[in-house]
């Protein structure tokens, strides 16, 4: 059964819109801004999504046409319905059509769930309304929600979290639902939102940058978080225009550390290369890989191990797009697949910027007009997991 | 779709339903798990010592299922994950005004934390997926392993668990999810398998959205052949609850404990979701 991906969409720091975000990471160069939306006392570049929670909610009713009742919602369920509202403008109908929802995400509702634990633990009491929204589920209820209300019958849903792979390994679980047969239409989707939590803990690990982080550069000291939301929707139905073809995605397991990955990059090299034997693709004809490329001293020196075990001498063109839209967590697998399913649309590689000095591999620094058939997308995230997606031009 | 439970271990309030089926031990009316000596499967005590409750009972059941065999993926699940961890490191934060930081707090609260611990003991490579979907997450957990089992993967191993701690418990209590108002907590592992030989009972059916009633009629099966099983009595009210009743339901076909009924229904309503896995005496 052959899958396409025939909708896609991106909320990022570029706003709404996967053609933003494309153009803004071909010609701009992040510079930080002041953060408008989140509450840290950390001095660092992080990239909102440049709407408030109410200006979202706004925009579903205006724009989108969902209403929404009148409660709590947490940063996290905004953020997933509007990439699916979004999706939905360039989608068939899903009226009477069966669909998976596979949601991914981090840090679920904690924008919310950290400020009841701020007041809980200065009153010893707290707002429960704060909380109800707390676990990735609730996300996945509320998309599902929305499609149910446009007379999809949403016959399976779930939310999946594997930290940084995440989106990317639900990507290859609505893949495998397809392929059950009776299901019309996946919808693979990811979300995270900056919050104190995440800001704290990756700062807890010393992987966060001061400056724009520099991806594959010698010199780059960790990466910038970003908020991100994206989905894609997948069909068997090869009627339907499509964006690329689907022809695989992949996971292996590190089994190294719990944040680190092995200096063979075991666990990357196994899903690269699981990626490539399910597509029936042999490593020369990959085109272009979009990688995970953190700007961690870490992730780059294992991931270009990684391509180097999988492709030899022979590494395709590479870049990370990260430097533009920061690490969006659980949003970065699918961000990155509609990103990537882009390039192969205007057959253009997009570069990796603040890129100097070379430790291991040169990425791609300048966009590129060039042939691209297959490409090759990575996330690895903590916890060991290495998810590899493999896609080709219609 | 052929799903057969071959294996179970649980971190329950009656203990590991793998080693015993003490239906008659339970005696607490806390419902919090009675652990195990963790010794056994983490030998190493530093490793022992950093990993919260969630994780300990997690990784004991599932090294438990994994003494002897081998299995080409790994399906983990969790609703609230290590929550005692999250408290920590919010804790950190708000009392040190983000001066400080805890990071094996925030690693340990990261969803798939338990994948990742069960990889590196048993140093095997195999693909892992973490579902994380409340009340559903069991249900959809094992329709996937379903799936995977009809030509990706000849064996599974299923894994979850979920702890509680006195703030986690308060706010469950509040937003009412348990009917009986008894909250538990425990782990449950099994191996999942397409092959028949050995197995205790064979998964037949796992819905969400659905109650035993509709899941039977789309079954074909009329209720006199059905035990619809209160497990919640032994383990309590959790989101994932419901594998610990898959298990115990395994466990009681593999000694035809029903009095001549073939299949066990395993219904679970959480707050406003319902989902139903369907057993068969295999």
């Amino acid at each position: 059964m052959k899958i396409f991906c025939c909708a896609s969409s991106i909320v990022s720091v570029s706003g709404i819109g996967v053609g933003k975000c494309f153009d803004d990471i071909a010609n701009a160069d992040y510079s930080a801004k002041k953060l408008q939306y989140t509450d840290t006392a950390h001095e660092i570049p992080l990239r909102e999504i440049p709407f408030s929670n109410e200006e979202i909610e706004r925009m579903l009713a205006d724009n989108y046409n969902v209403v929404l009742p009148s409660r709590v919602y947490t940063r996290t369920a905004l953020l997933s319905m509007l990439t699916v509202a979004d999706l939905l403008q360039s989608a068939p109908s899903l009226s009477g059509k069966k669909v998976v929802v596979v949601n991914a995400t981090t840090a679920g509702g904690m924008d919310k769930s950290e400020l009841f634990y701020r007041d809980y633990i200065a009153n010893g009491d707290a707002d429960i309304a704060l909380v109800a929204g707390h676990e990735p589920a609730d996300s996945t209820k509320h998309v599902c929600d929305i499609l149910k209300s446009m007379g999809a019958d949403v016959v399976w849903s779930s939310t999946i979290s594997t930290a940084c792979s995440s989106s990317a390994v639900a990507v290859g679980v609505g893949m495998d639902m397809l392929k059950c047969g009776d299901v019309d239409f996946a919808i693979c989707m990811g979300v995270d939102p900056l919050c104190k939590f995440t800001i704290n803990g990756f700062n807890s690990l010393g992987i966060l940058s001061k400056d724009v982080c520099r991806p594959f550069d010698a010199d780059r000291d960790g990466l910038n978080l970003g908020e991100g939301a994206a989905s894609v929707m997948l069909t068997a139905d090869g009627n339907i225009p499509a964006l690329c073809e689907m022809l695989s995605c992949e996971t292996a397991s590190d089994a190294y550390h719990q944040t680190a990955t092995s200096p063979d990059a075991v666990g990357p090299t196994l899903a690269m290369k699981a990626a490539l034997k399910k597509a029936c693709v042999d490593a020369d004809k990959i085109s272009y890989v979009n990688a995970h490329g953190t700007a961690t001293p870490n992730n780059d020196e294992s991931e270009s191990i990684a391509m180097i075990n999988v492709f030899g001498e022979n590494v395709p063109p590479f870049s990370s797009t990260k430097f533009w839209t920061g690490h969006t967590l659980g949003a970065c697998g699918v961000l990155e697949l509609a990103l990537s399913a882009e390039m192969l649309k205007k057959q253009t590689i997009l570069p990796t910027r603040n890129f100097e000095k070379v430790e291991r591999l040169t990425p791609v620094c300048k966009m590129e007009k060039t042939e691209l058939e297959y490409i090759m997308t990575n996330s690895f995230g903590f916890g060991g997991g290495a998810t590899s997606i493999i896609i080709k031009r219609v | 779709m052929s799903c057969y439970i071959k294996k179970v271990s649980t971190v329950s309030p009656i203990g590991d339903l793998g080693d015993n089926l003490n239906l008659n031990s339970f005696a607490a009316n806390t419902f919090n798990a009675v652990e195990p000596d963790y010794k056994e499967v983490i030998v190493n005590a530093n490793l022992r010592r950093r990993m919260n409750r969630m994780l300990k009972m997690g990784t004991y059941a599932a090294m438990k299922c994994l003494a002897d065999t081998d299995v080409d993926m790994m399906l983990t699940a969790t609703s609230l994950g290590s929550i005692s961890d999250t408290e920590k490191m919010l804790d950190t934060i708000y009392t040190s005004g983000e001066t400080l930081g805890n990071p094996t707090a925030f690693i340990q609260s990261t969803f798939n934390t338990l994948a990742g611990n069960i990889a590196q003991l048993k140093s095997t490579h195999i693909p892992n997926i973490t579902f994380v979907n409340r009340g559903d997450t069991v249900a959809n957990a094992l329709r996937y392993a379903q799936v995977k089992l009809s030509g990706d993967a000849d064996n599974i191993l299923y894994v979850s668990s979920d702890e509680k701690t006195e703030l986690s418990e308060s706010v469950l209590r509040k937003f009412n999810l348990s009917a009986s108002g008894e909250y538990g907590e425990g782990s449950t592992a099994m191996i999942l398998s397409s092959e028949k030989t050995g197995a205790l009972a064979e998964i037949v059916y796992s819905k969400c959205g659905v109650d035993v009633q509709t899941a039977l009629a789309e079954l074909h099966i009329s209720t006199a052949e059905v035990e619809i099983l209160d497990y919640k009595r032994w383990c309590g009210e959790y989101a994932t609850a419901s594998a610990f009743g898959v298990a115990l339901a395994a466990r009681m076909l593999g000694f035809c404990m029903f009095d001549g009924k073939t299949h066990v229904a395993i219904e679970h309503r959480y707050g406003h979701e319902i989902s139903v896995v369907v057993l068969r005496k295999s």
